[in-house]
């Protein structure tokens, strides 16, 4: 599953990649914001609500509130087959 | 025998059995070994050991482990475990393949060979690491008929009309005459975030050039493509540049699912190669009820970013399917133009073809590939890690199609898509760009639509149902792509 935590600036966006790595994520830098991947049960350690179905925008959790502001999940890719 | 385009030898992938069977030559008064082209004495005579010494061997031999298995007065024929033929010889077994020709047809056959700073080079002998042991020298046994070869580096036949790479792709692309020209994709760099990527022989038989693929799921095999998708559809990149590097980028778990496709797409466009090309997206429904979402639009700017930066990316225009991906604005969505047995050319009805709603003037392909046909496109022979999933689903029947007619898990299945359509299309604007790497997307995208071939005949895919038309059409786009016209034009003209 892939996230992308939005932001409003860049410094705000170092903030939470620091953040993130500190929490074990291995977040990549996005031109609006971070770009998270993970497994749900990693993921929901940092986002309560996240659920294996949930798409669209998901609540920012406290932890993260000052910095982010919003969360939205990637739909699924799929390949041209 | 006219010279193969294929190297005599090549590296194997292929295990080391853990049986060798094997020859040890007794020293005799005279030797075969030691000079590759020496002559053979008058009399075989000559060769035989004395018994005392063909005692003492033998008794080495079974000391160290070996079993005995035949004998004669020159050696004996035994058989062990590599690592004992190592120890023998103080060189290494390893595999490779070599080009045999047989019953009319080439194909690769695995041998094995001792290896090691005082090894020869004679593919499969050894000579012993003490002078003392007085063997002359030692001989692995050559495969005396047809091996598991795996996977074949030629692609398979199937009674299917399909297309083999790259010759076939390479003449129906116009990227034939640029090759002649020595125009080949050298210096370019393409990224392709998929499913990862194999090094199956047929790219090593090519001497294609891979850098080492890359993963953006932590902790998974860069050399592994459980799927079989990157593999597979980086094959049409080198149909067309045959000189152009490739970088694969691994977008999918253990299981293979592509769970940081995205993430992929980001270390690839970190690297700044010339070209990304795409061959997944999203899927959304269509006609849509709104504009796209929060997520798809952030991915976009990205995309737009790469673009402007200088980096051609590329996505395939979907097999049915509708998505953002294709309709970012400057992105070549990659389309799909299905050539028949008999040299008929018409839209792919398996191929996604729509005019966008979301992003004014974006017509969806911008120019095509080859790709095949509804319900089932097997129509390019592609080279898979076998056994993977698509060697497996290609060989099985499908909605009343039949499979392939390839094994699944011989390393080659028929399919195509758009997913070959955007490689092929990304192997085009690196012969552009290998000749003019100063050009911008936009003039690459140019240089492509201005010299496509028309396409007139077919529709696009159902849920569009777009007609191919004279012109620009929402089918086709400006049309099937011509390499070396595309070359000419971005020569002249920029």
């Amino acid at each position: 599953m892939e996230l992308i935590l939005k932001v409003d600036s860049d410094a705000e966006r170092d903030i939470v990649m620091e953040r993130l790595r500190q929490l074990g994520f291995d977040p990549l830098a996005m031109k609006v914001g971070v770009l998270l991947g993970g497994d749900i049960a990693s993921l929901r350690r940092l986002i309560p609500t996240l659920t294996g179905t949930a798409i669209g925008s998901l609540p920012v959790p406290t932890d993260l509130a000052p910095a982010v502001r919003s969360i939205h999940v990637f739909g699924p890719r799929s390949l041209h087959l | 025998m006219p010279r193969s385009r294929f190297p005599a030898t090549t590296e194997s992938h292929n295990p080391v059995p853990h049986k060798v069977i094997g020859y040890v030559s007794v020293r005799g008064k005279q030797s075969v070994f030691g000079h590759p082209k020496k002559r053979l004495h008058q009399s075989a005579r000559a060769y035989h050991a004395s018994k005392r010494d063909l005692d003492s061997v033998r008794r080495d031999l079974e000391k160290s482990g070996f079993r005995i298995l035949a004998e004669s007065p020159l050696g004996l024929s035994l058989l062990g475990e590599a690592e004992q033929f190592e120890e023998l010889t103080g060189g290494a077994v390893r595999t490779v393949e070599k080009l045999v020709h047989t019953g009319g047809v080439q194909k690769y056959i695995t041998h094995l060979d001792i290896t090691g700073k005082k090894q020869p080079k004679t593919l499969g002998v050894g000579l012993p690491k003490s002078k003392s042991l007085k063997i002359d020298g030692i001989v692995l046994e050559k495969p005396r008929q047809s091996q598991t070869v795996f996977p074949s580096p030629i692609p398979l036949p199937s009674p299917k009309f399909h297309l083999n790479p790259p010759n076939d792709l390479a003449v129906l692309l116009g990227a034939v005459k640029a090759h002649q020209k020595g125009i080949r994709g050298q210096r370019v760099t393409i990224a392709m975030p998929d499913t990862g990527w194999y090094r199956h022989p047929y790219f090593t038989a090519n001497r294609y050039d891979i850098k080492t693929p890359m993963v953006a799921v932590p902790r998974t095999d860069p050399r592994k493509d459980p799927v079989g998708h990157g593999t597979a559809q980086s094959s049409n990149i080198f149909a067309v540049a045959p000189a152009t590097k490739l970088q694969p980028i691994r977008g999918t778990d253990s299981d293979g699912k592509l769970v940081a496709i995205i993430a992929a797409f980001l270390k690839a466009k970190a690297l700044k190669p010339q070209i990304i090309t795409n061959s997944w997206s999203s899927d959304s429904q269509y006609p849509p009820a709104g504009g796209p979402d929060e997520a798809d639009m952030s991915f976009a700017v990205e995309v737009m970013d790469a673009i402007e930066n200088g980096i051609l990316v590329i996505f395939g225009a979907g097999n049915g399917g509708f998505s953002i991906e294709p309709q970012i604005p400057g992105v070549l969505a990659a389309g799909g133009v299905y050539v028949d047995k008999n040299g008929l050319y018409r839209a792919s009805d398996f191929a996604s073809g729509y005019r966008s709603p979301w992003f004014r003037g974006v017509v969806v392909p911008t120019v095509c590939g080859l790709c095949g046909m509804h319900p089932r496109p097997q129509y390019l022979m592609l080279p898979v890690p076998a056994g993977s999933q698509l060697d497996r689903s290609a060989s099985a029947a499908q909605g009343g199609v039949k499979g392939d007619f390839t094994a699944p898990d011989d390393g080659w299945a028929l399919l195509s898509g758009t997913s070959s359509a955007a490689p092929q299309v990304a192997g085009a604007s690196a012969l552009i760009l290998s000749t003019k790497p100063r050009l911008r997307p936009t003039q690459v995208i140019k240089a492509l639509s201005e010299t496509a071939l028309d396409i007139v005949r077919g529709h696009s895919s159902k849920k569009f149902n777009q007609r191919a038309r004279p012109g620009r059409d929402n089918a086709t786009g400006w049309g099937l792509i011509n390499a070396t016209a595309a070359v000419a034009y971005a020569k002249y003209h920029f």
